[in-house]
């Protein structure tokens, strides 16, 4: 068993290597290798301002949204669970919409109005599943998200209808991903990315607890609500730090999962580890493709996400239904 | 021993258990009775920490459950739930990190299930694979809630032979039933809860002195002898 983890653990790392080193030299342009490391050459530019940054960006998206995704299928015991959920894509997606229109002349800081929304977002799906007092059920999680969302929906809706002008940028924010991405908009989401990668190993016990069931946890000492709780902060501040400089990408925070959970014996440590390897690969491919297959314009990575993931999706679950 | 006393359970403002007190020692089988919505399901949970926090008391051996570390609340207790988790695991994989698990299962007979999903099993090897996990955990105190409910006879009598080989090993178990015969031939002792309340608990021959079966369960008892002097009872 953990020699076929450890083959397939060694064939994802390898896929995204391969696909990592693709999207570094394939483009719309073509550089010259040799004259990568020629400061100033044209191929230098390129391959360390444009690619590079490029390249980080949608490797740190593709960790934060597979991860998050797992941490909250793992806290709802809920296969339907993503980032999405937790209204972390409708908050953000309010909140970039609403600055878009009132503070255009703010637009720098679009990260940090994303980063707002999608806390706020969270913050009032705990409370009203709080207010529930349903503690032994993770189904009033995933209602009082489903009801956050369309709050934020309406949101999105009303101001789409009275401001049509903002519909261009936030479009390709709705959408997801990463061109003209620079480094210095990654400092703080990839710290938070980072730290919170680090800590989900150290949740990987109390994840394969928890889907013992919340009297099965109990008979064992741990605090079902407790772990449900730290399992959602660390998935939404991973998923919220992503949204800010890769846009509505929520969708692969779905798919990694499921493709993680496929591969492995199921355990949590090997979910982990499989899914942050996978989610990068994909969200990198997604955006090797939408410059590429229409190049020299360009297709946000969403698209490419959606059109990888959803026959990978339907595969999955028709294999799963069997 | 585990020592309850005054416990009360209250759930959003419903009082579901009662001011209850009891005593239960290492080595004996108890076997929990009473209608649906009695509270049984409450007090074991309660038993194996389900609850933070609780009005009265609960002593393992002296100790207040709430106030341990979770550390020594897991080598004290475990639970096999009526509802049981749907697993999209493999049996091995689901009972890896219980490590004696898989040899419980062996007993049984049971070792072909390893390689299956566990949600594609029926209720009842499910439920043995469950009762392999926490047999597995070495702990004071076995909640078994309504086991032998989706059992099939060869199971029922497997689990509680289970029951048996704990009580011989000086643990307690307190098992809840709902039928009478079975808690009759397992058990050694009964306790009955009627509207969250304490309303009985002792040995069988008080148990039929004091006609609790007909009190609260509004059952007849026949009692047959054979000519070898052997007494079956039968509710």
């Amino acid at each position: 068993m953990a020699r076929r983890f450890l083959f397939t653990c060694f064939l994802s790392a390898f896929a995204l290597f391969a696909v990592l080193l693709l999207s570094l030299f394939v483009g719309s342009v073509p550089i010259d290798s040799a004259k990568i490391l020629t400061t100033g050459s044209l191929d230098n530019i390129i391959f360390f301002s444009l690619r590079l940054p490029r390249v980080f960006a949608s490797i740190l998206s593709g960790l934060a949204f597979s991860v998050s995704g797992l941490l909250i299928q793992k806290a709802t015991g809920n296969a339907l669970s993503s980032p999405n959920i937790i209204g972390v894509n409708s908050g953000a997606g309010a909140a970039v919409l609403l600055s878009l229109s009132f503070f255009p002349s703010l637009f720098a800081l679009l990260p940090a109005f994303a980063f707002i929304g999608s806390t706020l977002a969270l913050v009032m799906v705990f409370s009203i599943s709080l207010l529930t007092k349903r503690v032994d059920s993770s189904i009033s999680l995933i209602l009082s998200g489903v009801a956050v969302n369309a709050l934020f929906n309406a949101v999105i809706s009303t101001i789409s209808s009275i401001n049509p002008d903002v519909m261009a940028t936030y479009s390709s924010f709705s959408i997801g991903g990463f061109s003209g991405i620079y480094y210095s908009q990654l400092k703080i989401p990839s710290l938070l990315i980072i730290l919170s990668f680090a800590a989900s190993f150290f949740l990987c016990k109390r994840m394969d607890v928890l889907a013992l069931g919340d009297e099965m946890a109990s008979s064992m000492g741990y605090r079902p609500t407790r772990i449900r709780m730290t399992l959602i902060l660390t998935a939404s501040l991973m998923a919220s730090s992503a949204v800010t400089f890769s846009g509505l990408l929520g969708f692969v925070g779905l798919v990694t999962p499921h493709i993680a959970f496929f591969l492995s014996s199921g355990k949590s440590r090997q979910s982990l580890i499989l899914s942050s390897l996978i989610g990068p690969a994909l969200v990198t491919l997604s955006d090797l493709l939408g410059r590429t297959v229409l190049s020299p314009s360009e297709l946000p990575a969403g698209i490419f996400m959606a059109v990888i993931g959803v026959p990978f999706f339907i595969f999955l679950l028709l294999r799963r239904l069997k | 021993m585990v020592s309850v006393s005054n416990l009360n359970i209250a759930i959003r403002g419903n009082h579901i258990l009662s001011d209850i007190s009891m005593t239960l020692k290492e080595g004996r089988i108890y076997a929990l009775l009473g209608e649906n919505g009695s509270g049984k399901t409450t007090l074991l949970r309660a038993l194996t920490s389900y609850y933070p926090d609780y009005d009265g008391s609960i002593l393992y051996s002296g100790k207040e459950l709430k106030s341990l570390k979770r550390r020594d609340r897991e080598a004290l207790h475990a639970i096999l739930p009526q509802s049981l988790p749907l697993s999209d695991m493999t049996v091995e994989s689901l009972l890896s990190s219980f490590p004696d698990a898989m040899g419980y299962l062996k007993d049984y007979g049971l070792e072909l299930l390893s390689s299956r999903r566990v949600n594609t099993l029926s209720g009842g090897e499910q439920e043995m694979v469950f009762l392999s996990l926490l047999l597995s955990r070495s702990v004071l105190l076995y909640a078994l809630d309504e086991v032998e409910a989706s059992l099939g006879m060869r199971y029922k009598r497997m689990c509680a032979e289970a029951m048996l080989s704990l009580k011989e090993r000086k643990k307690i178990v307190l098992a809840s039933f709902h039928d009478l015969n079975r808690a009759f031939s397992v058990a050694d002792e009964l306790i009955v809860l009627s509207q969250g309340r304490l309303v009985f608990k002792g040995g069988k021959e008080d148990f039929i002195r004091d006609e609790v079966y007909s009190k609260y369960f509004d059952l007849r008892m026949e009692m047959i002898s054979t000519p070898s002097g052997r007494k079956y009872i039968f509710f």
